[in-house]
């Protein structure tokens, strides 16, 4: 800035006035961006755009769910296990404090008391109250859209579930016990904004702020806004006075969107960039092998690539139809080409019952032509038949390479299967609304890390993930009645392991691999942690 | 004369009218016929019919297509483009940061393949068959013939990844500098006015990289045509005729035949212009652009209505305002235009 101001000195007087005017507006602007070294600034190059920075919001989209994880706080959060490989991820089994110091659960399940820490504060100064909570969660279940349906899932529907005790006491009232709830809370949706500052911008046709919160942040996270350019960068800094956990060491990180995943490549191998998120498998792969780099690569939770088999096609209809074409996949030869081995296989299970209430676990299938050939002439189609195969075009990077495996082997069998392929836009209305696709490749994760979690989803008649149509109402009074149950239950154990039989004996659904999460960071950058909403959480990162 | 050539430039401002009117409802019924239901799309991932139904009210695509047409026409009159679902921003707000952007890459990009092919396009004409003949014909084919990406990532590689010289490839600045306070939008000429010459370089360098590979791709049709006129001028009855009367040679080429030349060339340098604007999808993509190519690509894999529409329309109005300048260049160059009428 210094040698700048010498420069400028020179030039003609209207010139180095607007000089001067630069330099000073600048100077106003640059100390923040100046103070902070290379050290301590954490550089991302992410692939995604943010298109908010307020998650309830109608259109919100994934990349941006991370403005709610490291500028919000939730009452509690889970816990961060090592995977024994050096790897982090979440740990769904405990759930830790956050904003809440502690909280008492009453014996029957019903009401549940949070007691705010009383130091915290938020970015304004002010003390987090329960009526910060209160209105955070009612406007988390009134909005509609995405934050409602995610809070139902814990069994939260209404405000008047929710009451302020006290200042620093906030109570939930639940109709029904529910094991969801607790981890329901530690998931993005239900963050702490300051309702003050809200409420200040508030209108009456926007109650609830969304079009401040849509672009200002007002909240007690650990880091906060510096700067937003949409489509261009975010920049975080550390909120000093951060009390809900340990302060965070990176003082500034700066999210630069980068759309090309080969220019992401060029600037993390350059080091220009010190974590690139989202490279294809095969990068990751090549990576790995790079001695200034580190990958960090571990499974997602609860999420399945898979093959689903629509109902309304007649011939799935048939079991044995739908186990002809479980023996006919190809699976090795797709986990090697489509994964690049990265992932857990979900095929081959030694057992022809399901063991342990694990899920996703692999199915007892492998390929095996000649017993697929069979049953599908024991089902009556033994000159086999044709049926497209559809593909979601936004994650062309697998469900090609898989598709054209699948036929291949398909048509060994004697069915033909064009390959249908559907832009990423119109690929929810087709698969998971109208549910009419014959024979696609899906892909479906729950947040929650429960097995009835999923089959609540993906299994049960009309709910969205079930694009197969599938019916079952074994599977369906099972799922009712162990959704609200808790583990240590005697009859939940058994309860999973049927489910997984039938869906395993009934296949409507042909399991391929457990996708994993790879980041690829310069060796001197650690801290990444593996979170099932698979956004980067930026509070434990540390630079050596 | 002067007053022919008004009225013919009054005539051509008319009838951009009806071409703007028309691309406002060809837009309007082109984003109704893309598949797709936006309001499934942007009720994210876990939503219920209900939801569903809340978001599509929302965005008022309830109503019937005539009641939309209108209401985009009455906002249109205001200035408001209306919302960006995909990026969350206004799309007037998007429009005015990242035309610019988009803009000054093509200008500059054009800029460098106009100062490379058209003296390589008149020598190559002078001296036809020579080496410098030869050099053109490569330069040509190898430019036509390289997919952009290509180039693109090729350059990358070699100046970025191996050299080292170029900049990171992550946008219009590196994230150490700030934009320049908003005058043009165009950060060169921005930082220049507020004579911050740091940023100003700054800026510049990250320009040459994705301007170097737009002008790989736009030096072909320029350089070709300005050979194939040049040739065509220089072997005509006036040059001769110039010739004969004894006028220098320097004078009958950049004088006579280059003007006559000119004609032509304007067209395709038109051409070229819009081609660039609106396809250098993939050199944003790759250099990380904030450009309203990707954003245009991002909206209609959205199905981004309000997007699309606001992209259509301004491109529409470029290119219709293109249109007319070339217009009127003819008329100013051609000394036959407006005379006979």
């Amino acid at each position: 800035m210094i040698n700048n101001l010498k420069s400028k000195i020179k030039l003609p007087t209207k010139a180095s006035l607007y000089a001067l005017l630069a330099v000073s507006t600048l100077g106003s602007v640059m100390p923040s961006a100046q103070a902070v070294s290379r050290q301590d600034t954490l550089v991302v190059v992410s692939g995604g755009s943010i298109n908010s920075l307020d998650l309830h919001r109608t259109g919100t989209n994934r990349p941006s769910y991370q403005v709610a994880i490291n500028m919000y706080d939730r009452l509690v959060t889970f816990g961060i296990k090592d995977t024994g490989d050096g790897n982090l991820k979440y740990d769904s089994e405990t759930i830790k404090p956050e904003l809440a110091a502690s909280w008492e659960i009453s014996d029957d399940g019903l009401t549940y008391l949070f007691h705010i820490r009383k130091d915290a504060t938020f970015w304004d100064g002010s003390d987090i109250t329960a009526t910060d909570v209160k209105w955070s969660f009612d406007r988390a279940v009134s909005l509609g859209g995405f934050p409602t349906v995610q809070m139902k899932a814990g069994g939260l529907v209404s405000p008047d579930q929710f009451s302020v005790v006290d200042e620093d006491t906030f109570k939930i009232t639940m109709p029904k016990a529910n094991k969801l709830t607790l981890p329901d809370l530690a998931v993005p949706i239900p963050i702490i904004i300051n309702s003050d500052v809200a409420l200040a911008h508030a209108t009456k046709e926007d109650p609830w702020a969304t079009e401040y919160l849509h672009k200002t942040p007002a909240g007690g996270g650990a880091y906060m806004l510096e700067r937003w350019n949409p489509g261009q960068q975010l920049v975080y800094k550390r909120f000093d006075k951060w009390k809900n956990g340990d302060l965070p060491k990176m003082q500034r990180v700066i999210v630069r969107e980068v759309p090309s995943s080969a220019t992401r490549r060029a600037l993390i191998e350059r080091g220009d960039a010190d974590v690139a998120l989202s490279l294809p498998a095969k990068d990751v792969k090549e990576l790995q092998a790079n001695k200034d780099l580190k990958v960090s690569s571990s499974t997602i939770d609860n999420t399945i690539h898979a093959i689903g088999l629509n109902m309304k096609f007649e011939p799935f209809t048939n079991k044995k139809v739908r186990q002809a074409i479980a023996y006919a996949i190809p699976y090795q030869q797709i986990f090697d080409v489509a994964a690049y081995g990265m992932g857990e296989p979900l095929w081959g299970r030694k057992t022809e019952k399901a063991t342990s209430p694990i899920w996703p676990q692999a199915f007892p299938y492998s390929t095996d032509l000649v017993k697929a050939k069979a049953l599908l002439a024991e089902a009556g189609y033994p000159d086999g038949f044709t049926v497209p195969i559809s593909i979601n075009l936004g994650f062309s990077q697998w469900t090609e390479p898989t598709a054209l495996l699948i036929q291949e082997n398909l048509k060994a069998i004697g069915i033909e299967s064009p390959v249908n392929k559907i832009p990423g836009a119109s690929w929810r209305t087709k698969a998971l609304v109208e549910k009419g696709l014959e024979l696609h490749l899906k892909n479906f994760g729950g947040w929650l890390n429960y097995p009835d979690y999923y089959f609540f989803w993906a299994y049960i008649k009309g709910h969205l993930f079930n694009s197969m149509n599938y019916d079952n109402a074994e599977i369906k009074s099972l799922v009712d009645s162990t959704l609200n149950m808790p583990i240590d239950d005697k009859q939940y154990t058994p309860n999973i392991l049927r489910m997984v039989d039938i869906a395993t004996d009934e296949v409507p659904m042909i399991p391929l691999w457990q996708p994993s999460l790879d980041v690829v960071m310069r060796k001197d950058v650690s801290g990444y942690v593996n979170w099932f909403h698979r956004q980067l959480d930026i509070r434990a990162f540390t630079k050596e | 004369m002067i007053y022919d050539k008004v009225t013919l430039i009054f005539k051509r401002l008319m009838l951009a009218i009806p071409t703007l009117l028309g691309v406002l409802v060809i837009s309007f019924s082109l984003t109704r016929a893309l598949p797709g239901d936006p309001a499934v799309y942007f009720a994210g991932a876990m939503a219920d019919e209900a939801s569903i139904q809340q978001v599509r009210e929302k965005l008022g695509l309830d109503r019937t297509l005539m009641y939309q047409f209108i209401t985009y026409c009455q906002n249109i009159t205001q200035g408001e483009f209306g919302q960006s679902l995909s990026t969350g921003q206004s799309v007037s707000d998007e429009l005015k940061t990242r035309l610019p952007a988009s803009l000054e890459l093509t200008l500059f990009g054009l800029f460098l393949a106009l100062i490379t092919s058209i003296p390589l396009g008149i020598l190559s004409a002078l001296k036809p068959n020579t080496w410098i003949d030869h050099l053109c014909r490569i330069l040509v084919t190898a430019g036509a013939s390289t997919p952009i990406f290509f180039s693109g990532l090729f350059l990358m590689f070699v100046f970025y990844y191996i050299l080292g010289w170029a900049p990171s490839p992550i946008g219009r600045l590196d994230f150490i500098y700030l934009a320049p306070p908003h005058v043009t939008g165009f950060f060169t000429i921005d930082s220049l006015l507020a004579s911050d010459y740091e940023t100003f370089f700054a800026a510049l360098s990250q320009l040459i990289l994705p301007a170097v590979t737009l002008a790989l791709c736009a030096l072909a049709p320029i350089a070709r045509m300005t050979r194939s006129s040049m040739i065509t001028a220089l072997g005509s009855e006036y040059v001769k005729a110039a010739k004969a009367n004894g006028i220098k040679s320097s004078v009958r080429i950049y004088v006579y035949a280059l003007q006559n030349a000119s004609l032509p060339l304007l067209t395709v340098i038109g051409l070229v212009f819009g081609f660039l604007l609106g396809g250098n999808v993939l050199v944003e993509k790759v250099y990380s652009w904030p450009g309203v190519g990707s954003f245009a690509i991002d909206a209609l894999v959205a199905s981004d209505y309000a997007a699309i529409q606001g992209f259509v329309l301004i491109m529409a109005v470029l290119f219709v305002t293109l249109n007319l300048i070339i217009d009127i260049l003819y008329t100013l160059f051609d000394p036959r235009m407006g005379r006979n009428e």
